[in-house]
């Protein structure tokens, strides 16, 4: 009896197990590691690593086998997205496809250009490029040049991309917006995955994917937005960064390399065979010109019977090839730039989308910012490259300074659109539950601002001014009526900040025009008069202005404003350095000392006179002593001690010069 | 009896051996040899006509007078190299052309001097350079004596002997010179097998695509420009542009500067037999006249060479260096 109720246990714990594990079956998480190893063994052994690298039908064999995997994978992600109440599930294949493409550019690199692995595309060539006899058939039958076949480098990108996109946009049509907010983020991890392996190409074409979900005709950010603010400002966090994780990885992949170390390869290309040249991790780009180098070094030596090229030759093409690719790599990341941040913050800006496109404005600039400091470094390492330069004929001229300002205009498309977007972000919000957009685009405006009237550049400059002036008064006309409930002491002196800012970008603006004879002043004082135009409560603006400009040693020496403003003055500084003034003139009241005049026709530049590369007024006293308290409204207010003492310096100067010139 | 000269006047009493009509078998023709005659042809033509309207700097150009002018050796001279033009550069650059298109092709040629005098008064009233050549018959050149062996059949139809030895004042050769006439033969010989075996090859691929056989014959176009390239690197040969997507810029300038280096010697080397005629020519008429070849070059091949391993001039500012 014992025995037989002992077989039936282990029936009935059998049949459990076998239930168990049927059910298993119907999450595609437990299956999807069979084709994901599978599909990684048949890339291994495509690579030069595998042995078969040289034999066209194994490569093919491999490709057909990795095809049917990639197969298997989009069945698995089919029946995940046909049960509509496991999104996690959708999100965790997500998370498996995108590991998958990290692990094959890893590899895929050690791959012959010219393998059988990747399929052949027919490619249309351009009339330029074809050969005389294309374009004498060409023209001879009216037809255009025959197309050529070429590797297709992207075929497992192209899947993957596909899967992720379908993936992405059943969670946002699902709402599941945590899940698809963990997918962008797993996409941002791959982004510097992609670009330490310095696949641009793929990268490029995941952002686009992802980029056609989210920004769609369809506003599909939009509806995250309204359903749900903080996820879809995660989600724009990161997209956004994105690009700035595939430039920072790239170029860090370029810059730990030396030059010695890049020009090292020149010694696989003496070798006959093309393993060596493989071994090493260079982008496909580069490997396409060395295999193609490699060939003709292999026809010298069978009909020289021996290889003449020097060394010098060999390091020369290394170093252009890798020259040309990092010029191509700056230049693809201001694309970048352009196509995955400027146009759907464009997208979003037009349906009206508020707090994911500050995110995404935000990240953008940042990654605008930081990409140029990549740029830049790229940039010594393309002149290090250069050193090796004989045959300038065959090197592209690679001109970053274009590319600067090329990314300098993209900045600026960006700010503008900050400017249009700031003066929105400051009211209907708790402070403490998203960040202090409004701070961020005003230091970002008035940095813009100054940097154009150092550049003595007035294009685009009503608008920034525009921007941050709105933004400013969206605080000031808060703290006058007194509506905010915030505006608790600590809130007060981050509107103090922003007020004074604002007045002294206004004199910087008032200094600038003086020192330049630029229209930047015009431009200021238009728009505070139309200001003051409009509204009744001059009066107590100027006031409130005024005793402001007296308290000011009350703030926070070191507080984030109070820094920026002191970088302001220190760029009028330079500015005046660079107009030819003695910046580093002693104070006139030293005695034995020769006294330093600022030569120059205006009296407010004359009455300016740096020590040490300082200046003992702020420009918003300036602004004060020659506009606020010029307004009729100022009648019978009494100036602060620094606009008097200002007002009074001007005055002096222009007496004593006066005099002197009287005399 | 048949007797042909193409210089042959009733009037005149002709000195040297008859010139023999051409007939009879020829050897195939190689179009890639005749082609680099060509191409060494025109490089000596450009080095000696003083002409450089066609970009080229002039590189290792010649120019050539007569000192002291003698209007009567000059005239003879002017005969001889066959030019219709007053300038006697162009006139020896032709004639150098030629002669350098034939070497390359033929290996050597031989010219006799035909001294025509008046039957009369037995005065010089003309010169001609005549080829010695014969279809099938064979030289042998021993220093400047030359025995020619003549196939039977035109012994017998000219009623002259098979073994005719030509009078050696009177015989120029040229040729190319003997540090390069090794490679030259052996050049010659490859692009002969080589032309011959790529007509066949031709061919049957034709004959299978008419005859529409199930294996098709195929022409590999790259590993028939490998066979060309390596045929011709002893002398350098360029094979007009045809190695360019195969070869990379610096075995470029380096058999472009061989191919240089094998005309200039090769021109020099014809200008000296051509000074011997001169020579000659003055001696008959007892005259005291020099032919005087002047070379004006900036830089020799060995400088272009020593740049171009340097590894400090560009490969395109050495090409340009070579025109």
């Amino acid at each position: 009896m014992a025995y037989v109720l002992l077989i039936a246990t282990i029936v009935v714990f059998s049949f459990f197990l076998l239930g168990r594990h049927i059910f298993r079956f119907l999450d595609p998480r437990e299956l999807v590691s069979i084709p994901k190893a599978n599909f990684l063994r048949f890339v291994k052994l495509a690579t030069i690593a595998g042995g078969r690298s040289n034999q066209p039908p194994f490569q093919h064999h491999f490709q057909k086998k990795a095809l049917y995997e990639l197969y298997r994978l989009e069945c698995l992600i089919e029946f995940a997205l046909s049960q509509s109440t496991r999104s996690e599930i959708v999100r965790d294949l997500c998370t498996t496809l995108l590991n998958i493409l990290n692990n094959y550019v890893t590899d895929s690199s050690k791959i012959p250009n010219l393998s059988m692995w990747f399929p052949r595309k027919r490619v249309f060539q351009k009339w330029g490029f074809t050969s005389s006899i294309q374009t004498d058939i060409a023209m001879r039958t009216g037809t255009t040049p025959q197309p050529e076949e070429k590797p297709d480098y992207l075929f497992v990108c192209n899947a993957i991309s596909r899967m992720v996109r379908e993936s992405l946009a059943y969670l946002l049509k699902a709402k599941e917006y945590s899940d698809a907010s963990a997918t962008l983020i797993g996409i941002h991890h791959t982004m510097g995955q992609l670009g330490e392996n310095l696949a641009i190409g793929e990268a490029c074409h995941l952002l686009n994917e992802v980029r056609e979900v989210l920004f769609s005709d369809e506003n599909r950010m939009c509806v995250v937005e309204t359903n749900d603010q903080s996820q879809a400002m995660s989600m724009a966090s990161a997209y956004g960064t994105c690009v700035l994780n595939l430039a920072i990885s790239a170029s860090q992949n370029l810059e730990r390399r030396t030059v010695d170390e890049i020009l090292s390869s020149y010694a696989d290309l003496r070798l006959q065979s093309i393993r060596q040249l493989y071994e090493r991790k260079h982008p496909r780009e580069v490997l396409q010109y060395l295999e193609e180098f490699h060939q003709k070094l292999l026809f010298e030596r069978k009909t020289e019977g021996r290889l003449l090229s020097p060394d010098w030759f060999l390091k020369e093409h290394v170093a252009q090839r890798y020259a040309d690719y990092i010029w191509h790599l700056s230049e693809q990341l201001v694309q970048c730039i352009t196509d995955f941040c400027v146009q759907p913050v464009e997208k979003l800006m037009k349906a009206n989308v508020l707090w994911a496109n500050a995110e995404l404005l935000r990240s953008s600039i940042e990654t605008t910012k930081k990409v140029k400091f990549k740029i830049a470094a790229l940039c010594e390492l393309h002149q290090k490259l250069s050193a090796n330069q004989v045959n300038k004929e065959d090197w592209i001229s690679a001109d970053f300074v274009t590319l600067e300002q090329k990314l300098q205009r993209v900045e600026l498309e960006l700010l503008a659109n900050v400017a249009n977007v700031a003066h929105k972000l400051t009211s209907d919000t708790d402070v403490g539950e998203v960040p202090d957009y409004a701070g961020i685009f005003r230091a970002y405006l008035g940095d813009a601002i100054v940097l154009k009237m150092g550049k003595k550049d007035v294009s685009q400059f009503e608008n920034l001014f525009t921007g941050i002036f709105k933004t400013t008064f969206e605080v000031v006309n808060r703290h006058i009526e007194a509506k905010d409930e915030h505006f608790s002491k600590p809130n007060r002196t981050i509107a103090h900040d922003t007020m004074l800012d604002l007045l002294d970008l206004s004199g910087l603006a008032l200094l600038f025009s003086q020192l330049h004879g630029s229209g930047f002043y015009e431009i200021v004082k238009r728009k505070w008069d139309t200001y003051f135009d409009a509204i009744d409560t001059s009066k107590q603006v100027i006031q409130l202005f005024y005793a402001l400009i007296d308290t000011v040693l009350q703030l926070p020496a070191l507080s984030a404003s109070g820094t920026r403003r002191f970088s302001w003055e220190r760029a009028f500084i330079r500015a005046m350095a660079n107009a030819g003034f003695d910046i580093e003139g002693r104070m006139s009241q030293w005695e034995g000392e020769e006294k330093v005049r600022t030569e120059h026709t205006s009296r407010i530049i004359q009455s300016i006179h740096p020590h040490m590369g300082m200046i003992f007024r702020r420009p918003y006293d300036y602004f004060a002593t020659f506009y606020l308290s010029e307004r009729p409204e100022a009648a019978g207010i009494e100036l602060p001690n620094s606009v008097s003492d200002c007002k009074e310096g001007v005055e002096r100067e222009k007496r004593q010069r006066e005099g002197e010139a009287g005399s | 009896m048949k007797k042909f000269s193409l210089f042959e006047k009733d009037d005149l009493v002709w000195s040297g051996n008859s010139v023999f009509e051409p007939s009879g078998p020829f050897l195939p023709r190689s179009p890639n040899l005749e082609m680099m005659g060509q191409d060494a042809g025109a490089m000596i033509y450009g080095q000696c006509s003083q002409r450089h309207e066609r970009g080229g700097r002039g590189f290792s150009s010649v120019s050539f007078r007569f000192e002291p002018e003698d209007n009567t050796v000059m005239n003879f001279f002017r005969t001889l190299v066959g030019g219709q033009s007053r300038d006697i550069n162009y006139n020896i650059a032709q004639f150098l052309n030629m002669i350098a298109r034939t070497i390359v092709v033929e290996g050597r040629f031989i010219y006799e001097l035909q001294i025509g005098r008046d039957k009369d008064s037995q005065k010089i009233v003309e010169m001609n350079f005549s080829p010695v050549s014969a279809p099938g018959s064979r030289m042998f050149v021993f220093g400047s004596h030359v025995i020619q062996l003549l196939p039977s059949s035109i012994a017998k139809e000219y009623s002259c002997s098979r073994i005719r030895t030509l009078n050696p004042d009177n015989t120029f050769i040229f040729q190319a010179p003997s540090r390069w006439r090794q490679a030259l033969g052996k050049v010659r010989s490859n692009l002969h097998f080589y032309d011959a075996m790529e007509h066949c090859l031709m061919d049957q691929v034709t004959n299978s695509l008419t005859l529409d056989k199930q294996r098709l014959c195929t022409y590999d176009h790259s590993s028939n420009l490998k066979m060309l390239a390596k045929a011709t690197v002893p002398l350098g040969w360029l094979g007009r542009g045809l190695f360019h997507g195969y070869q990379n810029d610096y075995l470029g300038v380096e058999r472009q500067i061989r191919w240089n280096s094998f005309c200039v010697d090769l021109r020099n080397h014809m200008i000296l037999s051509l000074k011997a005629a001169v020579d000659r020519i003055a001696a008959i008429l007892n005259a005291d006249c020099q032919l005087i070849v002047e070379e004006t070059s900036e830089y020799s091949l060995e400088d272009v060479r020593k740049k171009l391993n340097e590894g400090k001039t560009s490969t395109v500012e050495l090409v340009r260096l070579l025109f």
